[in-house]
């Protein structure tokens, strides 16, 4: 993940502004893209870190800025912002509908995705895409979850298992909007027919703010690409049996999404371009933490 | 699912994996006809040396009467009666054919009265009949069973089934050719239309065998080799090491991926030095060789694939394949071009953009890689409104034109008794 020169730290700064402020659906960063703004550039404006707090296995609220410490290749940063559970999220759904997810498989996803659109709120934005060999796009992100719900009910389940070009859109479709990006992607098969690699889509991975969790029901020898992706954007792999819980799976993992803070901080006394190793600690406590490992800035060799 | 018009879809997506080291072997090493013991009487229809088991020879003797006369009903791709009656044979009829066959082409003047004079003719179309069983649609499923075999569809196993016995019979068959089967032109045909059908059904368990064999006889078969390639190309896709069952070793059945990319890359390398302007084998060479991480020599190969071909799916591959390969050398520039001319080449398919969001991406350019992936959600959500030539990539080297063409072929040559 980086953040780009001009427009764009400009628009996460309205964002993060609003949130603080408790503005609205109205208040959105409408009209401020990612693909309308961003240029290019290796000088980094402000990163952004979404983080989960736990201790013992529950999320530990009211922490402020200055609770956080933040190592950016070993820097010590100036956590500038902490926003936990304020600011509308963008919930991108990523599903597989690749002939094995037939039946009773298909029955439970559409109500786990039906859970997921229930779960938000007014100022909350969901996207959907579904995928066998096509990746299609659904919904783009939107407030407007009724056309989200209508496209769940009619998609059907054929074809061949395209995993990777589909993490790779939806990813995309969570950046396209400055907003915080959940990308919720189910598979139960193989990646059998994606042009891309699993290589190039984790290495696009590391460099996204977009933080990736994944269902799975399969079996374990598979599970490299979605543990990783996961891995690489702070996000959790979801191992379950079978999909007959999948909508309280689903709603699980909205719900941890929105007991993650989001810090911000611009980064001093570390090279822009590369590799950038994170390190995030709560001071004076002990709690377990998860975030993306670090970031990527600049071309990769 | 659609797919590419050219290259429709296979009823199930199944490929088939043989469940153990069957895949690989060769078919035809088992099998021991019997020969003529020193003192043994010889009666028409086989040699035996006790009148106890005169009833089972004389069965064995109508067996074969019985096969002779559906060999020389059977109309070449027709699902007629000749096809149907050997549809019904058991494994032990199939076997009682080869021996005696063998036997009476050494020992002519002890043929049984319906024996052709053309005996080779005889053999072919009796390949060509076991050929057809297999085959073609409207034929009842054969009664004699083969080897178990997994399914494979998506990367998964989806449960087992079995090769079918007629194609080992064929072979055999074929075997019994005069002067020697790897001469003969018609033998030839026969084992790259198989070739060609086997790879387009999927049934990599039969072509392992299959391929084993044709390679003995026709060493220096472009079309042999280049089938040969393809096979293992395949054999090292994901689907297939996913599905396929674990050794002791805790290796696939089917070989490892190295393994399979090492044979695909020598076939393939054969098969493009037989015959340097047949494309496709270099393209599938310039895959194989990007597989195995040797950049420079993958974009050496995939480059006279691009500027060669006028064939619009082969120069999709190609585009697309060397703008991997330009990726991987860090020409970005390069590697865009090549994407944007396959995108140009099927404006219906998601990958070029895919690969061009995704090459935007990682050089930090947001911009463009929102731009390019603009084009895939683009797309229709209709299922039949998309196609994208690369979801058929392993398929393709053998299309179902090419199939149709070969069999075609085959059974104009059988039926005109041309040969070498």
């Amino acid at each position: 993940m980086t953040r780009v020169a001009g427009a764009r730290s400009i628009s996460l700064l309205a964002l993060l502004t609003a949130a603080v402020v408790g503005a609205g659906a109205a208040d959105r960063v409408a009209g401020l893209s990612a693909s309308q703004q961003a240029t290019f550039s290796t000088r980094v404006e402000a990163v952004r870190v979404d983080v989960l707090v736990t201790d013992r296995g529950r999320p530990v609220r009211g922490l402020a800025a200055g609770d956080f410490e933040i190592l950016d290749n070993g820097v010590p940063q100036q956590v500038e912002f902490a926003s936990f559970e304020q600011i509308p999220l963008n919930v991108v759904m990523v599903l597989d509908m690749s002939a094995s997810v037939v039946g009773e498989r298909l029955t439970n996803l559409r109500a786990a995705g039906r859970a997921v659109l229930q779960g938000l709120k007014p100022a909350d934005q969901a996207g959907l895409i579904t995928f066998n060999e096509p990746v299609m796009l659904q919904s783009r992100l939107t407030t407007d979850v009724g056309p989200v719900r209508q496209a769940l009910d009619v998609a059907t389940a054929d074809g061949r298992t395209s995993l990777i070009d589909a993490v790779y859109t939806g990813m995309m479709l969570g950046e396209s909007d400055a907003g915080r990006s959940l990308v919720v992607v189910f598979s139960d098969g193989l990646d059998t027919s994606s042009w891309l690699s699993a290589r190039l889509v984790l290495e696009t991975a590391r460099r996204t703010d977009v933080v990736v969790y994944s269902v799975w029901v399969g079996g374990q020898e598979r599970l490299a690409f979605l543990r990783d992706l996961s891995q690489y954007t702070g996000g959790t792999l979801v191992e379950a049996a079978s999909t007959k819980n999948l909508d309280a799976i689903f709603l699980s993992v909205l719900d941890e999404f929105r007991q993650r803070y989001l810090l911000s901080y611009s980064p001093r006394g570390v090279a822009a371009a590369g590799w950038h190793q994170l390190e995030v600690r709560v001071r004076r406590r002990n709690v377990t933490i998860k975030a993306r490992p670090g970031y990527v800035v600049g071309p990769t060799g | 699912m659609p797919r590419h018009p050219r290259l429709p879809r296979l009823t199930e997506l199944a490929h088939i994996v043989a469940l153990m080291a069957t895949l690989v072997t060769a078919g035809q090493a088992s099998y021991a006809a019997p020969r003529p013991r020193e003192g043994a009487r010889v009666i028409p229809g086989r040699i035996f040396d006790d009148q106890s088991d005169l009833t089972a020879k004389q069965r064995e003797l109508a067996k074969l009467r019985e096969w002779i006369q559906a060999v020389a009903e059977h109309v070449p791709g027709t699902a007629d009666r000749a096809a149907a009656t050997i549809a019904g044979w058991s494994n032990a009829d199939l076997e009682m054919i080869a021996a005696p066959l063998r036997f009476y082409r050494d020992h002519r003047t002890e043929a049984p009265a319906p024996l052709p004079t053309d005996f080779n003719g005889l053999l072919r179309r009796g390949a060509v009949l076991h050929l057809d069983v297999a085959v073609v649609p409207g034929v009842p499923p054969a009664a004699a069973v083969g080897t178990a075999v997994l399914m494979e569809a998506d990367g998964q196993s989806v449960g087992t089934g079995s090769r079918s016995p007629h194609w080992t019979c064929a072979r055999r068959l074929l075997d019994l050719l005069r002067p020697e089967p790897g001469r003969d032109e018609i033998a030839h045909l026969w084992y790259w239309a198989s070739a060609v059908f086997l790879h387009f059904e999927g049934d990599l368990a039969e072509l392992g065998p299959h391929l084993t064999r044709a390679r003995q006889l026709f060493p220096g078969s472009a079309p042999v080799l280049f089938a040969s390639g393809v096979f293992y190309e395949t054999l090292a896709a994901p689907k297939i090491q996913s599905a396929a069952p674990r050794e002791r070793n805790g290796e696939p059945s089917v070989g490892t991926i190295a393994a399979n990319l090492r044979e695909a890359a020598g076939y393939l390398r054969k098969a493009v030095d037989a015959e340097p302007t047949w494309l496709e084998p270099r393209l599938r060479l310039g895959h194989v060789l990007a597989q195995q991480g040797r950049h420079e020599a993958a974009e050496a190969e995939l480059r006279v694939v691009a500027s060669g071909s006028v064939d619009p799916i082969l120069r999709y591959y190609a585009e697309m394949l060397l703008g991997a390969e330009e990726q991987a050398l860090g020409r970005a520039e390069l590697a865009r071009e090549c994407y944007q001319r396959a995108a140009g080449l099927s404006p219906r398919a998601q990958s070029p953009h895919l690969a061009l969001s995704q090459l935007a991406r990682g050089s930090g350019d947001r911009a463009g890689a929102q731009s390019a992936i603009d084009a895939v959600l683009r797309l229709s959500r209709n299922d039949r409104d998309r196609t994208d030539p690369w979801w058929s990539y392993l398929d393709v080297g053998m299309q179902q034109e090419l199939v149709e063409v070969l069999l075609e072929r085959l059974r104009a040559s059988v039926a005109t008794g041309a040969s070498r």
